[in-house]
């Protein structure tokens, strides 16, 4: 199979899914409509109508390790190659990865040093 | 032929992993349940909020199950037997599935709501906290493999499955897995008793059981990856290769739901701190030893 | 059935409506009014009737009543009622009105056969059918809203009436409130955040490209429509305007200010509306605010970064974030790092900028050039909202945790000012709480008694003791030994049964599913059983202990939580050691030590009072409850209390809470305020 098919079959996946959801919704609607009452469509906060909006500013606590995460994740772009021919490489790639890896743990014992694992 | 058997194990698993969940949380085992709750939830009005980004509200159930549905395509149940064989299968679990963060924050953002913004938030940092244990442990798995290909890495292990070869790997897998299938003691996004439901709890009717049902296929296919990268896939002797997947897939399963449920919810900043200073170093000293391991005992 | 979903007649979806009616009759899901561990407290098996708990109303479709309810709980349970998607069902238990709410599909006596006889006809109705063709809606008096009238400057300016605000002389915006709240608006913070997205998009200033030679009149808004004539913008209907002259030059697709024409002359002007400008003093015929006098020096001040004497030279470069940072070069802002961009400026305007429609009214940004059309400034966006403990200038939400809150108590409110999920305040109170025996004048003693002991649902026996103690000093007579230690071995069944009530409660919060059954079921064999009963009881209590003090991280987790002050007025369950964990330990320890209390009792009954006749006098009385230690101060006359000062441990130890939970992150907080175990039966509403 070529990549592009397996990629067909993984795009009719996914339309296939869309439809067998959009189908149950048509089915409950033909079962019966949502009724439109007071309160209802307030959000639900046990048992007070909390009319305040909540689409705020949202204070993330975890901007020091989210920081931290890019480096690594943009890091596990380069890993995965590397894993495939890993074998072949042998050694060298033990050891061009080794520095790699190194110099990012080095970066992450740097960035706990300095606070980063701290709930900001 | 091979389509509708894929499509009946899919049936038959996420009605499994349904059961399993109604026995973990109610210690019942009830084998209609997850049809009297289907047809309850389709008879149960489903609310729209006046004020809410409808756009996320109704995009989110559909991407967690799209999402969750197309990382189940690169699990091989048994040679043959897989939606798509992809090059590349072990790097597209992961990203099919990094879209289950998009659909819990638009959940949690859809409804207004003030549980539910903060459990999609929440589930942002649980991401900061597993992603990484996550990808390490599956290079580490493709190294031995030399191959991303989901049935290369199960025929890699043919003559010693992973969780011996890497146990590190397949602990701190494990783990992360749990996290990011959102299962007790993970269970932030969506906890009862500290968000009263998080990011499910506007959902109700034909919506909540699209969610829950999108949640139901995630939980199958972390099973079912732990299956394929740890536990030698459909490997076994005796019974047919479909079977052992089965049966290990539906243990994994029943672990991770029943295991989850010994344990105190974790806090989040925990979850992070312990992710990060203590699973982030051990990953990379995994990569480290299977790195030796691979060059030395070349099995 | 007065929840049923609506539905046409006769339809053919009708027999897969039929099955999903039986099919729901099997899975209800209830939502306990005031909570679950008044329901364990009557004795209500509610998985026995195959009731599951509701994280939330959402969640719910039996709303269960444990009456009576106090008025206020039934006005927070009409709510939760109104938010309950349809098929909906009251099960009301107990004898009590329970107005606001519909009537009730099933109702029975408060007794777990009560429970039971009235979900099995609940299945039955739902069985028969949760469709109707004809429906009516629901509505109470806590669900209608009124649009009450506020400044969106000045938050605490709420108006029944539209007008302009006295302080800015704005017009005041609608905004939806309930008709029920006493207090107007106690969520400042959020209010502003309901403003404030509005203004600070309009408050930005609006870039258009100033292509010389072709536009000769553009859009405020849209700066890509432009035309050769005057007329209206197609997308917003605005008079397009005329761009400024002082350019020329096809590079520069910077934004700058269109102008309002009048300035020069003009005297006055509206902050809000620079288009609107006088010779004399007065307000703005657009918003009501008052004109501003502009002079020379004012201006100049406002924007002395975008004076410059001509436009070819005067291009500059500025970083987009930060506008005091201007270069005569291309380059990176030393602040951020970001590219600089240029920027074209005229000599012309002074004064405020047209920008279409009302804003904020920040005289800092009006002065900002750079900014992208629709840019949300970060000056703008944090102007007045609080500051992080971590010094970033977020808005904090309120939401309300209760009064139906899974893992905590039902009745108690708890409003948490949150900013993220850290908890920076808390307000607590009760729905439901103390109301004074004796309001209906004096009482006959062992009426006092009994309806002490009803109004504290939660430790009937120990407000019973209390009250018997106290009257019994007053009349100044003794309870024999044999009914003392009854009496103390009673107690001690209370407290196994309140602890074991509690386990079940913090199970649920932390997601210990099977603690939270064991605890509940141990609660229901335990809380009204003979001390016979209790000591076979006692190996299944005691592997629950063991269990619980062996659960990996449990003790871990509730250690860093709720750590008391030394000099916190905590009288609690306690242990060496002052933190949740500690008090969970304490509580353990009290289940073990109270177990061994019982073993010698002969019998256990509820306390009743001794014989006082018609006694005079002043009696006091402590009994150490299992929240806690209460006193009441009691004065007899000829037999009947006349005044009554009722203290209990809740009382001191809701003011634990803001203490406890301040910065803490939120499963920390609500761990913090389950481990004091407060009862919302005991506080003042």
């Amino acid at each position: 199979m070529s990549g592009l098919q397996q990629y067909g079959i993984l795009f009719g996946l996914t339309l296939g899914t869309l439809g067998f959801v959009l189908s149950l919704y048509a089915l409950a609607r033909a079962i019966g409509r949502s009724r439109a009452e007071a309160g209802k469509d307030v959000p639900a906060t046990a048992g007070q109508l909390s009319r305040d909006p909540v689409w705020v500013r949202y204070n993330a606590r975890y901007t020091g390790y989210a920081l931290l995460f890019l480096a690594f994740d943009m890091e596990m772009a380069f890993m995965y190659p590397w894993s495939v021919v890993y074998r072949e490489e042998g050694l060298v790639a033990l050891l061009d990865m080794g520095v790699f890896l190194a110099i990012l743990f080095l970066g992450l014992l740097y960035g706990w040093s300095q606070g980063v694992f701290r709930r900001q | 032929m091979s389509a509708v058997l894929l499509i009946l194990a899919l049936t038959v698993g996420v009605y499994a992993v349904a059961v399993l969940e109604d026995w973990a949380s109610h210690n019942r085992l009830r084998l209609l349940g997850p049809v009297i709750s289907t047809l309850a939830l389709l008879g149960q009005e489903s609310v729209l909020h006046r004020k809410n980004d409808r756009l996320f509200f109704e995009t989110a159930p559909i991407l967690l199950l799209v999402g969750a549905l197309l990382s189940l395509a690169i699990i091989p149940l048994a040679p043959g037997l897989i939606v798509t064989d992809l090059a590349t299968g072990a790097l597209f679990f992961n990203a099919a599935l990094a879209y289950v963060l998009v659909a819990l924050i638009m959940a949690g953002w859809g409804p207004d709501g003030a549980y539910g913004m903060i459990g999609g938030w929440r589930f942002l940092g649980q991401l900061i906290a597993y992603a990484m244990l996550v990808v390490m442990p599956i290079t580490t798995v493709a190294m031995r493999a030399e191959s991303l290909s989901t049935i290369t890495i199960v025929e890699s292990q043919a003559q010693l499955w992973n969780i011996v070869y890497q146990p590190l790997g397949f602990v701190l897998f494990a783990i992360a897995g749990m996290a990011m299938a959102f299962v007790p003691p993970f269970d932030l996004p969506n906890a009862e008793g500290e968000l009263a439901g998080g990011v499910e709890a506007e959902y109700t009717g034909v919506r909540r059981m699209v969610f829950r049902l999108g949640r139901m296929v995630l939980i199958l296919s972390v099973a079912s990856a732990t299956t394929v990268f740890y536990l030698g896939g459909w490997l076994g002797p005796w019974l047919p290769d479909w079977a052992w997947s089965a049966i290990k897939i539906l243990a994994v399963t029943a672990l991770m739901l029943a295991g989850g449920r010994m344990l105190p919810r974790v806090r989040e900043g925990t979850l992070l701190a312990w992710a990060w200073k203590l699973g982030i170093p051990l990953a990379l000293v995994n990569i480290f030893l299977v790195g030796v391991l691979v060059l030395v005992v070349p099995l | 059935m007065i929840g049923a979903r609506e539905t046409t007649e006769g339809g053919f979806f009708s027999p897969l409506q039929n099955i999903i009616s039986r099919a729901t009759a099997q899975r209800l899901s209830c939502l306990v009014v005031p909570g679950p561990e008044l329901a364990l407290a009557s004795g209500l098996d509610l998985p026995a009737a195959g009731l599951a708990l509701a994280a939330g109303p959402r969640q719910a479709n039996v709303l269960l009543l444990v009456l009576p309810l106090s008025e206020k709980l039934l006005t927070a349970a009409s709510i939760a009622y109104a938010q309950m998607p349809r098929p909906r069902m009251v099960l009301a238990l107990g004898e009590g009105t329970f107005s606001p709410l519909p009537e009730a599909d099933a109702t029975g006596p408060l007794t777990s056969e009560g429970l039971m006889e009235a979900t099995k006809k609940l299945r039955q109705i739902m069985a028969e059918g949760i469709f109707a063709t004809k429906i009516d809606d629901y509505d109470a008096p806590a669900l209608q809203t009124r649009i009450e009238y506020t400044c969106p400057m000045h938050p605490e300016v709420v108006s029944d009436e539209p007008g302009s605000c006295p302080k800015c002389g704005m017009f005041l915006v609608p905004k939806e409130t309930s008709t029920t709240s006493d207090t107007p608006s106690p969520h400042d913070h959020a209010t502003m955040a309901a403003s404030r997205p509005a203004a600070s998009v309009s408050s930005a200033e609006f870039a258009h490209t100033a292509d010389d030679n072709v536009a000769k009149y553009v859009c405020p808004m849209h700066p890509e429509v432009t035309s050769d004539a005057p007329g209206n913008c197609p997308k917003c209907g605005m008079n397009l305007v005329k761009p400024d002259e002082s350019e020329g030059h096809g590079h520069h697709t910077h934004s700058h200010s269109a102008h309002a024409d009048s300035e020069k002359t003009a005297k006055y002007v509206c902050p809000m509306h620079p288009e609107v400008t006088s010779n004399e003093p007065g307000s703005c015929p657009k918003c009501g605010m008052f004109l501003e006098e502009v002079t020379k020096a004012g201006g100049e001040e406002q924007h002395d970064h975008s004076s410059h004497a001509s436009g070819k030279e005067a291009a500059k470069y500025t970083c987009p974030m930060h506008p005091e940072v201007i270069s005569d070069s291309p380059g990176q802002c030393p602040k951020c790092g970001m590219n600089l961009e240029q920027q074209t400026t005229d000599d012309e305007h002074d004064g405020h900028q047209s920008s279409g429609h009302d804003h904020g009214g920040n005289a800092l940004l009006d002065g900002l050039i750079g900014l992208e059309p629709g840019f949300m400034s970060m000056i703008e966006m944090t102007d007045g909202t609080p500051r992080s403990s971590n010094g970033l200038q977020m808005e904090w939400i309120t939401a309300p945790f209760g009064p139906f809150f899974p893992g905590l108590p039902g009745g108690l409110t708890l409003e948490l000012e949150l900013d993220g999920d850290t908890v920076v305040e808390a307000k607590t109170g009760s729905l439901t709480g103390l109301q004074d025996p004796l309001k209906n004048g004096p009482l006959a003693a062992a009426d006092y008694v009994a309806a002490l002991g009803v109004q504290m649902p939660l430790a009937t026996i120990a407000y019973r003791l209390l009250a018997c103690r106290a009257i019994e000093v007053a009349g100044n007579t003794f309870a024999t030994p044999e009914i003392k230690a009854i009496r103390m071995a009673t107690l001690a069944r209370e407290r196994i049964a309140s602890h074991l009530s509690w386990l079940s409660q913090l199970g649920r919060q932390l997601g210990l599913k099977a603690v939270e059954r064991e605890a509940a079921t141990l609660h229901l064999l335990v809380h009204a059983a003979d001390p016979a009963t209790i000591q076979a009881l006692e190996p299944r209590v005691k592997k629950l202990l063991s269990k619980l003090r062996r659960t990996w991280f449990l003790s871990r987790r509730l250690a860093t939580v709720g750590a008391l002050p030394a000099s916190a007025a905590w009288d609690g369950p306690t242990s060496h050691d002052n933190t949740a964990a500690g008090r969970f330990t304490a509580r353990l320890d009290e289940i073990a030590t109270s177990l061994n209390e019982i073993k010698g009792a002969s019998s256990l009954s509820a306390p009743t009072l001794a014989d006082i006749g018609t006694a005079t006098g002043e009696g006091h009385a402590e009994v150490q409850t299992p929240r806690g230690l209460a006193s009441l101060h009691i004065k007899l006359e000829s037999g009947k209390v006349v005044s009554a000062t009722l203290k209990t441990p809740s009382m001191r130890h809701i003011k634990l809470v803001n203490p406890l939970i301040e910065q803490r992150e939120l499963a920390d907080a609500l761990v913090a305020v389950a481990s004091l175990d407060l009862s919302p039966w005991e506080l003042n509403t």
